[in-house]
């Protein structure tokens, strides 16, 4: 195929999209639950992750705590060197959970439908037509203030990805808009890799041959994004950069599995280090499978090395699991099992999920015998 | 080994023996066909030890033999020939036959003889004989429901009770129970009780579907095998499955326990079924639910996928008894109706988690009994 993927007359005959998705991203969520919680760690340096003694990493921080240089991911013990006045706080997921739930009812007051990515954050429709999106969007975001003393920022658009985009614009406790007649202007200069979905090797893919932005992306040749990132998936991501996506947030469709995963941001080979990622991965899916009121047969276990090989170990347990602490179990066992046969080498990203999944509402065949 | 026999019948032999022959073995004599010439006859036969197949073909025999040749080339080569005379030629020391016909030969590797098994024998003192055309419809309408399941392999076959002039077919798989009952007339077995495996059911099957000519079966005992010979010359063995066959008819419920009769055309509730059925969601093991509301003058069917949408279908129907709404696997649903034959159906049900009975109406012969789905709490 020869040109561009969408001709620049298509991209502008659309009906405009309403403004009606919401993407609410809770600041530095673990340690603004720690500073709500305990009044003398507000305006002081937290970080929430493993003990800077041993070998813990950062799991989250602070703004105080950022300007010291702080980021998650990072050693304890480095953080700890950067700031030696920072307040050290192991997780505590049961509160942020139920941090989160609080967050979540008013999220769902609000919408029509909200679909939780994870403990801190989440995406809201508003009704098609919603007189005051604006409005709406900002209410939203001063009652989650208010009821629970804790600051988001929150971005509004027509699409999943530029809501998302949106809400990451001036964080924290940002507020963004971008409507449509305004998007492919603003996405022009973005880098891809800003975008939802967009992880570390399509980035490398695309940079390889000079496409950074939006804009190179929209008017990269047809043929040569198909090459480089097959039909369906360069359809997509031009959708985006064209500002053409229209997303709903509907009922979501019946998962095959759930898994969460980290790339974490730095390489990292101590057991130690890992089960404190594993431990929020735990958590995070065992809160993911409550919501989808789903329980996995198979626990699966994904370690991706610095040099990109990929280790997946899983067990296929006798009954479904869905709580933090069996997953947790398991993982740590998998975890144990990858060591022994991989070479001593740093791990980039860790993923945890379930399959073979079990849902509640899902009727089963009454038997004779 | 010498004989001349006619393309025709050959080809029709070769396809029917072919039917027994293993499909996977590492004893390459079970791929093979057995041929026996003596006097007028050349008799074929294959097996793969659960099963056997024997035919018997005019031929003109100048010198008796017996040899095993690979089925698949053997059958493959008299489809290839058009019709006309076939000479077959095996030389005593070599177990190797010479096919021509007009300007072509083929020359074929086979097998010594005595290393194919010895099939199964009949007691021919239990010997009766019955309609083939019943025989079809019974095993047709409950083969179908039988298991596939191995972990209980008896119900992976279908039960034949004859008694006292009766038989009663049953199939089930544990969900459902398919049952045809009818009366044979003539001498039958007082009290016989056998299990057929499913495979060599279907087998039988496609050799009674064959041809029309079969208008009635011998079947013929012995101590595990049932023997079927239709009065084209085809002879049909198979094992029967040992163990006890579960009381299924104890499960279904008794006609007065039925608290709705619904009442609709058969090829209407088909077409629901089948239509409603493309938008239903699919579960683990394939089960598709649909949704039936049963109302005064309507049964009405809902499929739903949260991926795809949804369908609405509703039938005329006549309801003696309470409304009711419940849920089956959609292929349940179409495997019961796809068997019945009356115009008009009655479906009854007890309630929603209870077994529901379909029935044509005025055909008292044939019943399908079938397991809602149900919802987890």
């Amino acid at each position: 195929m020869r040109g561009k993927l969408i001709p620049r007359g298509r991209q502008k005959q659309t009906t405009a999209a309403s403004l009606s998705l919401v993407h609410v991203d809770m600041d530095a969520f673990y340690a603004s639950v720690e500073q709500r919680d305990n009044p003398p760690l507000r305006g002081a340096a937290v970080v929430v992750g493993g003990s800077p003694e041993g070998r813990g990493v950062v799991s989250t921080c602070s703004y105080e705590a950022r300007r010291y240089g702080i980021h998650s991911a990072m050693p304890s013990s480095r953080a700890r060197a950067l700031c030696p006045s920072a307040v050290f706080i192991s997780p505590d997921f049961a509160r942020y959970r139920q941090a989160s739930e609080e967050v979540r009812s008013i999220l769902r007051s609000a919408g029509e439908a909200i679909e939780v990515v994870g403990l801190d954050e989440a995406f809201v429709q508003l009704p098609a037509d919603c007189a005051e999106p604006v409005q709406i969007a900002r209410r939203l975001k001063r009652e989650i203030k208010k009821e629970c003393e804790l600051d988001c920022s929150v971005g509004l658009s027509y699409n999943k990805p530029l809501a998302k985009l949106a809400s990451e614009w001036n964080k924290p406790d940002g507020f963004m808009v971008i409507r449509q007649r305004e998007a492919a202007e603003l996405l022009a200069g973005i880098p891809m890799k800003n975008l939802w979905g967009i992880g570390p090797s399509t980035e490398e893919t695309l940079r390889r041959r000079g496409i950074v932005t939006c804009s190179d992306f929209v008017e990269a040749d047809a043929g040569l994004l198909i090459e480089l990132l097959g039909a369906g998936r360069c359809w997509e991501l031009s959708l985006i950069c064209n500002g053409l996506r229209v997303d709903e947030v509907g009922e979501s469709t019946r998962a095959k599995s759930v898994s969460r995963e980290k790339t974490l941001a730095h390489d990292v080979d101590e057991p130690e280090e890992l089960q404190v990622h594993l431990l929020g991965l735990a958590a995070d899916l065992a809160e993911r499978l409550s919501r989808k009121q789903v329980r996995g047969v198979t626990v699966v276990l994904k370690v991706r090395f610095s040099d990109f090989t990929t280790i997946t170990r899983s067990r296929t347990m006798d009954e479904p699991v869905d709580g933090e602490d069996e997953l947790i179990e398991v993982a740590t066992e998998l975890m144990d099992t990858v060591f022994e046969d991989a070479a001593s080498e740093g791990v980039r990203l860790l993923g945890l999920g379930v399959s073979g999944l079990h849902h509640s509402d899902v009727p089963h065949q009454l038997s004779f015998l | 080994m010498k004989l001349q026999t006619q393309q025709g019948p050959l080809e029709f032999a070769l396809q029917t023996v072919y039917q027994a022959i293993s499909r996977s073995t590492n004893h390459p004599v079970l791929t093979g066909i057995m041929l026996t010439a003596q006097e007028d006859i050349l008799h074929l036969s294959a097996t793969d030890l659960e099963k056997s197949v024997e035919c018997v073909i005019a031929a003109d025999v100048e010198m008796p033999g017996a040899l095993v040749l690979p089925g698949q080339q053997l059958r493959d080569i008299v489809n290839k020939i058009p019709e006309g005379e076939i000479s077959l030629s095996a030389p005593e020391d070599r177990y190797q036959a010479v096919i021509t016909w007009r300007n072509s030969e083929f020359v074929l590797n086979g097998y010594p003889p005595d290393q194919f098994p010895n099939l199964p024998t009949a007691d021919e003192s239990s010997t009766f004989s019955m309609s083939a055309g019943v025989l079809q419809d019974a095993l047709t309408k409950t083969v179908f429901v039988a298991s596939t399941d191995e972990s209980m392999p008896i119900i992976s076959g279908v039960k034949l009770d004859f008694s006292n002039g009766v038989m009663q077919t049953i199939g089930t798989d544990g969900y459902r129970v398919a049952v045809y009952e009818t009366d044979i007339p003539g001498v039958t077995p007082d009290s016989l009780q056998i299990v057929l495996p499913k495979r060599s059911t279907q087998d039988l099957l496609r050799m009674l579907n064959q041809v029309d000519s079969v208008d009635s079966v011998e079947i013929s005992l012995s101590e595990n095998h049932v023997f079927f010979e239709m009065n084209n010359g085809v002879k049909f063995a198979t094992v029967t499955l040992e163990g006890k066959y579960p009381d299924v008819l104890t499960m279904v419920p008794n006609p007065q326990d039925y608290a709705t009769h619904m009442t609709f055309d058969r090829t209407d509730f088909a077409g629901a079924c089948e239509r409603t059925a493309l938008l239903a969601e699919e579960h683990q093991g394939g089960a598709r639910p649909i949704h039936l509301h049963i109302k005064p003058d309507t049964l009405i069917f809902k499929g739903r996928s949260p991926e795809l949408g949804e369908a609405y279908d509703e039938i005329e129907g006549q309801l003696e008894g309470d409304e009711l709404d419940i849920l089956f696997q959609a292929k349940y649903l179409m495997e019961g109706i796809s068997n019945m034959d009356a115009e008009h159906i009655t479906f009854s049900f007890t309630d929603q988690e209870s077994a529901a009975q379909m029935q044509g109406v005025g055909s008292e012969k044939y019943l399908y009994v079938v397991l809602p789905m149900k919802t987890r709490e």
